[in-house]
């Protein structure tokens, strides 16, 4: 397995996987933080009541809401349907490594590409916050609960991704339900949590470590039983279909 | 001389038809064996099979007198280089990093990257991007990513499609290259002209059933080409009843056997019609096989 997710780190060159996370989490970055400049955020920045920090991680919420599921689209699909145009499944199999095989690895290597880029996104918001001056403390933990929940949730789609990129040879496919995806994400963030449990882009939603309580925003507690369940699940049926993966022929 | 490749009853059907119905292969070791077939024959399906992409239906196969089966197939496959249908290439690498993926996935050493790389005389174009190849460096690659692991057998499924009559030129003399140091390869063509000169034995696929296998010569003599008659009066001998196509020259009897040539002469002869010639049309192997596939076989 190692072997493999280093192969697909070798393939990632020149497939500007890299380029297009720094692009998109700079971007993320600077839209969340964006309204922190602003006149009438700035009068709250000294008021702990207020809650500075967790209006920032609301809008950051929302921002990754509405791009992580194209990114995590876009990024499988780049690093599968190479696989199509070059023959590689065949390639691949000849050497022992099963399409099955390649699909896990493949989630594995653009995990590790995401995880110090959602890291960055992270640091990146809270730095424009104390920029901007917000001089309330920075509350950690839901902070460093909100990116870790989001990275893991951002590891569930791209298996997703890479499963369709793999089964849909057609790459409009996979892009598009990402695209859809990003819409529902958004969508979920105006809807009660109890509903937004039922969507997987919903989860984009649920994962929120602050909400708006009629005019205050405040920190609150994710339902994490909901979130755990549902990353097991994708992790179980991930396991099942790129099992089954393996038994298709080309 | 021992067999590389053999198969039993070899058959695949998929939902509505069978593509492959029971081959029974032997590749003899260090040949080159020509894989012949018309599309949609079955040529790459049972290269697939050969190599477990493919589940047979039913029938077996013995690889260097091993049976194949999930459990030795990774192992036999270390020492099987192979291309199938559309050569491989990831068209953002160049040529170099695709060798490289190759030898990371098969542990190689440098060296054999090397050697590969030069057998295919890419060496000056490995650092091109491949989506930039032409279709015969495409190919190439292909053959030198099958050759990296220095393999004991060769499958390659119509590795000169779409080459210049220079390309395949090269990749015969190669192909013979490779024979004569011990190497077994197997490879298909849908035109016999194509692997004629360097195949040491054929096997002809028709409608997935194997119709003929063994040397060029044998295939020769299981042919009968035609008879033609030279003679000024056409129309009196087919007045005799004698069953022939009208020709230029003559008369054209096909399929007909020596003692029935006989025959016809004697009754000619004794009617009065004039015979100038009596001889057989010089086949060349692409007749025999567009017969051979047309009629559905000698076996
Ligand atoms: N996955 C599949 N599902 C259904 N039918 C298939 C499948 N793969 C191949 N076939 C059928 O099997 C037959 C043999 O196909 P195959 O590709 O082996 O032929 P071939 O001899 O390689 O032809 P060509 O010279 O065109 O490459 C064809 O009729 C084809 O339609
Ligand atoms: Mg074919």
């Amino acid at each position: 397995m190692t072997r493999a997710v280093v192969l697909e780190l070798r393939k990632m060159r020149r497939l500007r996987t890299g380029p297009i996370v720094v692009l998109l989490v700079l971007a993320v970055a600077a839209l969340s933080s964006a309204s922190q400049f602003s006149g009438g955020t700035r009068e709250t920045f000294d008021d702990p009541t207020a809650a500075p920090w967790a209006a920032l991680l609301l809008t950051y919420t929302m921002m990754a809401a509405m791009t992580s599921p194209i990114l995590t689209a876009v990024l499988a699909s780049r690093q599968t349907d190479i696989e199509h145009a070059g023959a590689g499944w065949t390639l691949a199999a000849t050497a022992g490594y099963t399409p099955g095989v390649l699909c896990r690895a493949k989630v594995v290597a653009l995990s590790l590409v995401l995880l110090p880029a959602v890291a960055l996104q992270s640091l990146l918001v809270i730095g424009a916050g104390a920029v901007a001056g917000i001089r309330a403390p920075l509350d950690a933990g839901p902070w460093i609960g909100y990116t870790t929940l989001l990275f893991l949730l951002d590891v569930a789609f791209l298996a997703l991704h890479v499963w369709l990129a793999a089964t849909v040879e057609n790459q409009l496919v996979s892009v598009g339900i990402g695209m859809l995806g990003a819409f529902l994400a958004a969508f979920t963030l105006l809807i009660p949590s109890a509903v937004s449990r039922l969507i997987p882009w919903g989860y984009y939603a649920v994962i929120a470590h602050a909400a708006q309580d009629g005019d205050v925003v405040t920190y609150q507690t994710p339902p994490y039983a909901w979130i755990a369940g549902f990353l097991i699940l994708v992790g179980a049926v991930y396991a099942f279909v790129t099992r089954r993966l393996d038994r298709i022929e080309r | 001389m021992s067999a590389v490749i053999t198969t039993q009853g070899l058959t695949r059907a998929f939902r509505n038809h069978t593509a492959v119905d029971s081959l029974d292969l032997r590749v003899p070791q260090g040949v080159v064996y020509g894989f012949l077939g018309p599309n949609g024959s079955g040529k790459s399906t049972t290269m697939k099979m050969l190599l477990g992409l493919t589940r047979p239906t039913s029938g077996g196969i013995t690889l260097f007198g091993r049976p194949l089966t999930p459990a030795s197939r990774i192992d036999l496959l270390r020492s099987i280089g192979s291309m199938i249908e559309a050569p491989p290439g990831y068209g953002h690498l160049t040529g170099l990093e695709n060798m490289r993926i190759v030898q990371h996935m098969l542990d190689l050493a440098d060296a054999q990257i090397d050697k590969a790389l030069a057998t295919v005389r890419l060496t000056a174009h490995r650092d091109k991007l491949v989506r930039n190849y032409s279709l015969g460096m495409k190919q190439r690659l292909g053959v030198a990513m099958a050759l990296a692991r220095d393999p004991a057998l060769l499958v390659l499924d119509e590795p000169t499609n779409g080459l210049d009559p220079a390309g395949i030129e090269e990749i015969r003399t190669l192909l013979v290259e490779l024979a004569s140091e011990g190497i077994t390869v197997m490879v298909s063509s849908h035109l016999l002209d194509e692997i004629d000169r360097m195949a040491d034995v054929l096997g002809i696929l028709s409608g997935g059933k194997l119709i003929f296998q063994g040397t060029r010569d044998e295939l020769f003599e299981h042919s009968t080409p035609d008879l033609v008659i030279e003679t000024p009066d056409p129309g009196a001998a087919l007045a005799l009843g004698i069953t022939a196509t009208p020709v230029s020259e003559g008369l054209r009897i096909s399929g007909i056997t020596k003692e029935r040539t006989a025959e016809v002469v004697r009754r000619l002869a004794v009617a009065g019609v004039p015979i100038h010639e009596v001889r057989r049309v010089r086949q060349s192997l692409e007749d025999v096989f567009m017969d051979l596939t047309g009629r559905g076989g000698l076996l």
